[in-house]
């Protein structure tokens, strides 16, 4: 199987602008504009999630500082940050990223929708469903089990002085 | 956390004091329905601290709004069948951004669904390539913590992650200064970005 784009980016340096043990920001290596950056995480997950919660918020909290980099370094005027995750959203490389992309007056993207005039009923199944499935929404993870090895508990031999001395306990 | 302000429709949504179907609650966030939805299932992660755009926001809450988020995505796709999900938040008029309090559009994806959100793809001429990773590269370390290796060393191997390391100390040391040689090397980008 090829190696995904994105993957092959981390391991030989190309495109990123940083990293740590958990993410990398990349320049897009085909951007919408110029200034198009990705963050996505070092580990190769195909989608949003099944990126664990904490590189989740990670990923998050860097998206938030690039678009203040961008607004100081490239003078955006504004910033879109997006997810584009499975394949009718448009998902572009097979590992879960966020773009954060420069916005200036007239760079020719369309990134709005057209609002659809949905049916009451419509509207109220989504709601139930979405509320049903909310009760699992907001609980952590469960945090991944490390083994622990245990150590057997020494077996006492009788000859052990301890042993000796509670037997003379009356 | 930052008061709801009385005049923004979106904090008295938050309150209460306007009607919206509310999917999930907690103590730092609601998500509601959007009424002018791009699709069925369209919804609005609104923080209940009322900042104008997604970076004013404290670091907490960012993390939170981004775990809600993931659990909002992955409910929709088990609950509502959609085989994707577009998320979308917009800092900036010029980036449709439409209300003053920020928010996280999370949009269910279905096939051939119409709700558009393509990105473009540009091809990324090698000189421009190169002039954005050396011009961002040094301030992106500035803003994280951390540094890049340097331009020269073209292969760089493990070992240099752990220099890198090291030297995160006396990069912290001029947290407010900006440098001049990255930034106005990005000029010629900033025109790029003006043309479209």
């Amino acid at each position: 199987m090829a190696e995904c784009l994105v993957c092959h980016c981390i391991k030989n340096r190309e495109f990123v602008i940083y990293e740590n043990s958990a993410l990398a920001v990349l320049i897009h290596p085909s951007p919408a504009v110029a200034g198009h950056l990705m963050i996505v995480p070092k580990e190769h997950f195909p989608i949003v999630e099944s990126v664990p919660d904490a590189i989740i918020k990670e990923m998050m909290v860097v998206s938030a500082k690039m678009s203040v980099l961008l607004f100081e370094a490239l003078q955006a005027q504004g910033t879109n940050t997006l997810w584009l995750n499975g394949a009718p959203a448009h998902q572009q490389f097979n590992h879960a990223a966020l773009h954060v992309i420069p916005r200036k007056e007239n760079d020719n993207l369309m990134l709005s929708w057209a609002p659809k005039q949905l049916s009451d009923d419509e509207m109220s199944t989504a709601e139930l469903k979405l509320k049903e499935g909310s009760k699992e929404v907001g609980i952590p993870e469960p945090k991944k089990v490390v083994p622990v090895e245990v150590k057997k508990a020494e077996t006492a031999k009788e000859d052990d002085w301890r042993l000796k001395y509670l037997n003379r306990i009356p | 956390m930052a008061e709801l302000s009385d005049n923004c429709i979106f904090c008295n949504i938050l309150k209460g004091a306007i009607p919206s179907k509310k999917v999930y609650d907690d103590e730092h966030c609601s998500a509601i329905l959007d009424i002018n939805p791009a699709g069925i299932g369209h919804v609005l992660l609104i923080p209940k601290d009322h900042v104008a755009i997604f970076p004013q926001l404290p670091q907490e809450t960012v993390e939170h709004l981004a775990f809600i988020a993931k659990g909002l995505s992955k409910s929709m796709l088990k609950n509502l069948g959609c085989q994707g999900t577009t998320l979308f938040i917009a800092n900036g008029a010029v980036a449709g951004q439409k209300a003053d309090h920020t928010m996280i559009h999370l949009i269910p994806r279905f096939e051939k669904d119409n709700v558009g959100i393509v990105l473009p793809s540009h091809k990324l001429p090698d000189n421009v390539k190169q002039q954005l990773v050396d011009g961002l590269s040094p301030l992106v370390a500035q803003i994280l913590g951390g540094k890049m290796p340097e331009k020269k060393e073209e292969k760089v191997e493990g070992k240099e992650a752990e220099k890198k390391k090291e030297e995160i100390g006396e990069n912290k040391e001029m947290p407010g200064k900006k440098q001049d040689n990255p930034k106005s090397s990005l000029d010629s980008i900033t025109e790029l970005l003006t043309r479209g």
